[in-house]
């Protein structure tokens, strides 16, 4: 047998209400002096013991009343083995597919779904073509162990796929102007290719970087080192300023706007919740006084600029990562501030000349891209060998949880309770009558 | 009403006694001739009735002729007009606290008594008192009346109450043939307290039994489980009221109706006094019963 509602087995100790009465009941019988007790038969004596086993019997019954309506507000399930080939008879099956979602979602959403069902033998059947990655091993041991699983492929992905890559920009050695490479990226079964597909004129850098005069110089140089290499193109309308500040703070650790050291990957999933973004606001003590009305405007609630995106987020924690990373290999990654104003702003108290400076200009750069859908771009599929590794038959059905067993045996102990609640009435109303309201007034006070 | 002054029955309630004229049922002989007439029954040249024999008659007041014609022996009574020597007997024992507060049966059986007192003496008879812790002679006068209904004031239940004891103290202090009152619950000593009213008889003396009781000792109103302290052993008795009733009452009605047939058989006055009837009520009936 199983309680569908165990918490409510906590009520059990209503049972001692009706003892504490009884108890209480029974001390309260009131002493009464009286002129003699000559005509008083002791042989009254065993009238007391009778009626104190009728308070017990009387006790029981009510304790047994309650218990059996705590009990059926708990909500038992018998097992039965009836019960056990009904269920072991009912085959519950869902499906997921990659049609509108990502395949782990859409398993997950299987999973959830036959949580939600009556007892019976789950299966869970997928259609997919299994792209590498659609899937793994761990998605799979999240599944129920109970809960069968079942691969089909659809139709195989094609041989080869041709899809766009993000663009890049470059300034060729010896020009002036700044060009953005639009790319494509060829999958094939055996290859992967990137080609140039054309190349089109920008009038400016989405990134500035700005350093104290002494050091203009420098980082106008590593600003021309990074373009002369080509470095990911920002995503329209995403726009970057690091700032190289003139003095170094008092040492800190990397910080993305916010007290968490971002050293702990856990730090970076919560940096991406919007939550808080908020917390990139935080500019403190910018030493570049260019950069002032950025922050006066910063600090100001009521400025619409103030409005985060999830992309300056995103990119705060993966700079964050980043120089937690270099810190951690022994490098110094000075310290890092994040905010927002029209554009991502990052001040740090490293020189441009720094060897960490390179390595944040471009994780700026890589930050401010806008992930291209590759979903079903993949055409390398998860091996036929693994996906019958991975299949397996549904196990046996599984107890049902609160509201969701069809019908269960509450109604039997409803039916006890209420014949025990007659038994109960009977047994009162058959005491004698224990109101003092007919005694004479000195008696009613003396009894009382 | 206090028991602590003279007033103590107040005008209301004497004037109402007065009002039966029970004053000539009380008195043996007057001081002034023809304003009382005493209900005591001596023996004087006036008839007055016949009653049963009692062992310590003398014989010659047997009514020979009518024994002949009967078969049974009657003593006649004379009317005679004389002082008259009283002695009120009231029961201090610890039952007759019940119930507790101001209408406990000892405080009813106090103003009964003190009523009496006053009756008596206001006629000009000698009236004393015998209480476990009191005995006051029977004699005459404002100044005895007055210490009387003092010491009755001053009554508080005692553990030496022994009724028969002082049933017979009183009868022999009473010297003459008298009347002794005895207020009492009759819970102690039956028997003994029995014969020695029965010997105070023999002795010439009237009696008068007022037996007091309450309301709550003869119905026994309780329902509850209860547990019943003896007032006057401390003894405990755990009981269901309501089961333990009906042989209570039975009992309770026995223990009545022997003391009514008792002082029946002997020729004593017996009135039922419950502490829910108004005493005067209680007292017009006793006084009447005398007529």
């Amino acid at each position: 047998m199983i309680w569908l509602n165990p918490a409510a087995l906590l009520a059990l100790v209503a049972v001692l209400a009706p003892i504490a009465i009884h108890i209480l009941v029974q001390r309260q019988a009131p002493r009464v002096p009286f002129p003699t007790l000559r005509f008083i038969k002791p042989a009254r004596f065993a009238a007391v013991r009778r009626r104190t086993l009728e308070d017990l019997v009387l006790l029981g019954v009510r304790v047994a009343l309650l218990a059996a309506a705590v009990a059926a507000v708990a909500g038992p399930y018998l097992i039965t083995a009836a019960r056990q080939r009904e269920w072991a008879a009912r085959a519950i099956r869902a499906e997921a597919g990659d049609g509108d979602a990502d395949l782990r979602v859409s398993l997950q959403r299987a999973v959830a779904w036959l949580e939600r069902q009556p007892p019976g033998r789950r299966e869970i059947v997928m259609r997919s073509a299994f792209p590498i990655g659609s899937i793994d091993g761990d998605d799979v041991r999240r599944v129920p162990a109970a809960v069968g699983l079942r691969f089909e492929r659809t139709s195989p992905p094609p041989d080869r796929r041709v899809v766009g890559a993000p663009p890049v920009l470059e300034r060729t050695r010896g020009s002036s102007s700044l060009r953005q490479v639009e790319r494509e990226v060829t999958l094939e079964r055996e290859r992967t290719s990137v080609r140039d597909v054309r190349s089109i004129e920008v009038p400016s850098v989405p990134v500035e970087i700005v350093a104290p005069p002494e050091r203009q110089a420098a980082a106008d140089a590593l600003l021309a080192s990074l373009l002369a290499e080509r470095v990911p193109a920002p995503a329209s309308g995403r726009a970057a300023r690091v700032i190289f500040s003139s003095d170094r703070p008092a040492a800190e650790p990397t910080r993305a706007s916010n007290p968490r050291d971002l050293r702990d990957p856990r730090d970076l999933r919560d940096l991406r919740d919007p939550r808080d973004l908020r917390d990139l606001r935080d500019l403190r003590d910018p030493r570049d006084p260019r950069d002032r009305p950025d922050l006066r405007d910063l600090r100001d609630p009521r400025n619409p600029r103030d409005i985060q995106t999830a992309w300056v987020a995103d990119a705060a924690a993966r700079i964050g990562a980043l120089a937690s990373e270099w810190r951690a290999r022994g490098g110094d990654a000075g310290v890092l501030h994040f905010a927002q104003t029209d554009r991502l702003v990052v001040t740090t108290s490293l020189a441009p000349a720094d060897p960490f400076a390179r390595v944040l200009a471009g994780a700026v750069f890589e930050a401010m891209v806008a992930a291209p859908e590759q979903r079903t771009a993949e055409i390398v599929t998860i091996p036929d060998e693994q996906l019958r590794a991975w299949t397996r038959g549904p196990g046996d059905a599984m107890a049902p949880r609160a509201g969701l067993a069809e019908r269960d045996d509450r109604r039997w102990l409803w039916g006890l309770a209420l014949v025990l609640l007659g038994v109960e009435t009977v047994l009162r109303r058959s005491r004698p009558a224990a109101s003092a309201g007919s005694l004479p007034a000195e008696e009613v006070s003396r009894v009382a | 009403m206090s028991l602590d002054t003279p007033d103590l029955l107040g005008p209301d309630l004497l004037s109402r006694v007065s009002d039966l004229e029970l004053i000539a049922r009380i008195v043996v002989e007057g001081l002034v001739s023809g304003l009382h007439r005493s209900p005591f029954h001596g023996y004087s040249a006036e008839f007055s009735q016949y009653r049963h024999y009692r062992p310590g008659d003398d014989l010659k007041y047997v009514d020979w002729k009518l024994a002949a014609r009967t078969d049974r022996i009657y003593t006649k009574q004379f009317r005679e007009t004389t002082n008259m020597a009283s002695a009120l007997v009231v029961d201090t024992s610890a039952s007759m606290s019940f119930p507790e507060g101001d209408r406990s049966k000892l405080r009813h059986a106090i103003v009964a008594a003190a009523a009496l007192a006053h009756l008596i003496s206001t006629q000009g008879d000698a009236v004393g008192l015998v209480t476990a812790e009191r005995f006051l002679p029977a004699r005459g006068g404002g100044q005895h009346r007055r210490a009387l209904l003092a010491a009755l004031g001053t009554t508080r239940t005692s553990e030496r109450w022994k009724p028969a004891e002082l049933v017979r103290r009183a009868a022999e202090r009473l010297g003459r043939r008298g009347l002794l009152l005895v207020i009492s619950d009759f819970y102690d000593d039956e028997e003994a307290t029995y014969a020695e009213l029965k010997r105070a008889a023999r002795l010439g003396h009237e009696l008068a039994l007022l037996h007091v009781m309450s309301r709550a000792e003869i119905e026994f109103p309780y329902k509850r489980d209860a547990e019943f302290l003896d007032l006057e052993t401390g003894r405990t008795l755990a009981v269901n009221a309501a089961d333990a009733r009906r042989d209570y009452t039975d009992a309770v009605a026995a223990f009545l109706e022997r003391w009514r047939t008792r002082a029946g058989a002997e020729g004593f006055q017996y009135a039922l006094m419950t502490t829910d009837t108004p005493l005067d009520r209680s007292l017009r009936n006793f006084l009447l019963a005398r007529r």
